[in-house]
């Protein structure tokens, strides 16, 4: 079995922004912008949340419930223990799980993907649980800029049309996409993990940076 | 010619420079290059790299150069490198300090918001934080406001690093309040802003213990800020909400303020504030400055504590005469 704990070196064991690399805080970030619009309380869940920092940034600036689950019983039991959100409810669950049918208002699932080896399944259980006119939002490692080389938390790297593919597949349609970087490059491709850099919060176009990321929409 | 700046080595991978890295962003401070012995990559976050032959010839002892190399042997290396160029390498807080002293207008945007050059110049016009200083509640909380002095005073951000502890202010805030319970202090609670901070908090406090008899009053302006989950809130504390007094002069004296910020319990005037408060200091050391100023020499103690490196998520618990019914 996998290493799920909290400081396996998968998850960022934090909620301190500070310490977030600017790639993964901007793709929250996004999803706070773009749900602020609607109007309502809404229902959202982000699937998988890691120490749950994001669920804590949703939480805080939108008028929303948010389902944060992750594979990982100590993430979760960290999340319960520093933060007393009463909007915010974590749970945790390994993949497979279901989720309740046309549900959700939006759905954050971010560097989660490549982390299942039954990825179909996987998206159409997320798209399934979104309600008509619901969004996801999803992250991959770009295959073109950062491709697959075995490494051992993730079970496959994505193209782009791949992940469109899937959307159409399950009823999608797509909104927005961008990449985000987290890497320094040498000779075109992703070759080093660093998250701190000056200006890596921000959004890229689709194919420069190492992490694509999708806005879908349910039809 | 105009002087240029270079970085000596570039730190990767680790966060001790993010503050000194979001003060170029906020700024627009572009840094000339980065000097490493030998060029890999071309360009690291958008900044040219330069090996040691180009950077015979690029830079000259005109030119500013930062040591900003994680490395000991490679800080070596650069070193002795600028040396034999008849240039010594300036530390980021020594470079962050000619700017702060340079700011006269208070034009640059420091990494923690609210904090503003002429507040370090003031604090270094003071004295730091002293271990006799009778209002601290705890050596935690002088230890606290010493580190935070010198990370401010200094322009050595990269210690807030130090506070690396995986903390929370939701944290922080719940165990101020329990141990308040604890002793019997808290009798009325006075959401004053960020309400789902506070009564979140609250509503944990209350997980703890059940029994718990204190009261809560929320005021006009925060329970606006609730929108549609007031109601929520109004259901969940319905056994110990009271009526929010806008006139402080009207309220228990033994009530405890809760607030997001320091600045909103600090009344202007002569006299030091009445009421104790737990809030955030999101000008970190600034604000404990601006508090022992308020207080003058009125009699308070103050609790600090700093969950995580995020300076803003400094939290107080302000305890005065009052909260323990003397006056």
């Amino acid at each position: 079995m996998k290493d799920y704990s909290l400081k396996s070196g998968e998850r960022y064991g934090s909620f301190d922004l500070t310490l977030i690399g600017g790639d993964h805080l901007w793709r929250y970030q996004y999803v706070v912008a773009r749900m602020a619009e609607q109007e309502g309380s809404l229902f959202g869940a982000d699937i998988f949340c890691g120490s749950g920092y994001g669920a804590m940034l949703m939480s805080q600036k939108l008028d929303a419930t948010i389902l944060a689950i992750d594979g990982s019983k100590e993430a979760i039991d960290f999340a319960n223990r520093k933060l007393n959100a009463s909007n915010v409810i974590f749970a945790n669950k390994l993949f497979p799980f279901e989720l309740p049918e046309a549900t959700f208002d939006f759905i954050a699932s971010l560097e989660s993907i490549e982390h299942v080896k039954d990825f179909d399944t996987f998206f159409w259980t997320l798209a399934k649980a979104l309600k008509r006119g619901g969004r996801l939002f999803i992250s991959s490692p770009n295959e073109n800029t950062m491709p697959y080389d075995g490494y051992v938390w993730h079970y496959k790297h994505f193209q782009p049309g791949e992940v469109r593919e899937l959307a159409e597949k399950y009823g999608l349609s797509e909104v927005a996409a961008y990449s985000t970087s987290c890497q320094a490059y040498k000779d075109g491709v992703a070759r080093l993990f660093y998250p701190y850099q000056v200006d890596n919060q921000r959004p890229l176009d689709l194919e420069a940076g190492d992490t694509l990321f999708f806005e879908f929409q349910k039809k | 010619m105009t002087m240029k700046t270079y970085a000596a080595g570039w730190s990767l991978q680790k966060p001790h420079e993010n503050y000194f890295k979001k003060f170029l962003r906020l700024n627009d401070i572009a840094l000339d290059g980065i000097v490493y012995p030998s060029k890999v990559p071309d360009d690291i976050e958008g900044i040219p790299v330069l090996d040691f032959a180009a950077a015979q010839d690029a830079v000259t002892p005109a030119d500013q150069v930062l040591d900003t190399a994680a490395n000991p042997a490679l800080q070596e290396a650069l070193a002795a490198f600028f040396a034999a160029k008849g240039i010594r390498l300036l530390s980021v807080p020594h470079f962050l300090d000619r700017l702060i002293e340079a700011d006269r207008q208070d034009a640059l945007q420091l990494p923690v918001e609210g904090i503003k050059a002429s507040d370090i110049r003031k604090l270094k016009s003071l004295p730091a934080p002293g271990p006799f200083e009778a209002h601290f509640h705890d050596p935690e909380s002088y230890r606290l406001a010493t580190i935070l002095d010198g990370v401010f005073r200094h322009s050595e951000w990269h210690h807030l690093i130090g506070f690396d502890r995986d903390d929370t202010p939701d944290s922080v805030i719940l165990n101020m309040l329990l141990d308040l319970n604890t002793q019997g202090l808290l009798k009325h609670l006075v959401v004053l802003d960020t309400p789902r901070l506070f009564l979140d908090a609250i509503l944990k406090l209350k997980h703890h213990d059940a029994a718990a008899a204190f009261t809560v009053s929320v005021s006009d302006a925060a329970m606006a800020d609730l929108g549609r989950r007031a109601e929520f809130y109004r259901r969940s504390l319905s056994d110990c909400l009271t009526p929010y007094l806008a006139d402080a002069g009207a309220r228990d004296e033994r009530s405890l303020l809760l607030s997001g910020s320091a600045q909103a319990i600090l009344p202007a005037g002569a006299h030091g504030p009445r009421s104790s408060a737990i809030c955030l200091m999101r000008r970190s050391i600034v604000d404990y400055v601006a508090v022992k100023e308020a207080f003058g020499e009125s009699r308070y103690r103050i609790l600090l504590r700093q969950p995580d490196t995020t300076a803003s998520n400094l939290v107080a618990a302000i305890l005065t005469p009052a909260l323990f019914g003397k006056t």
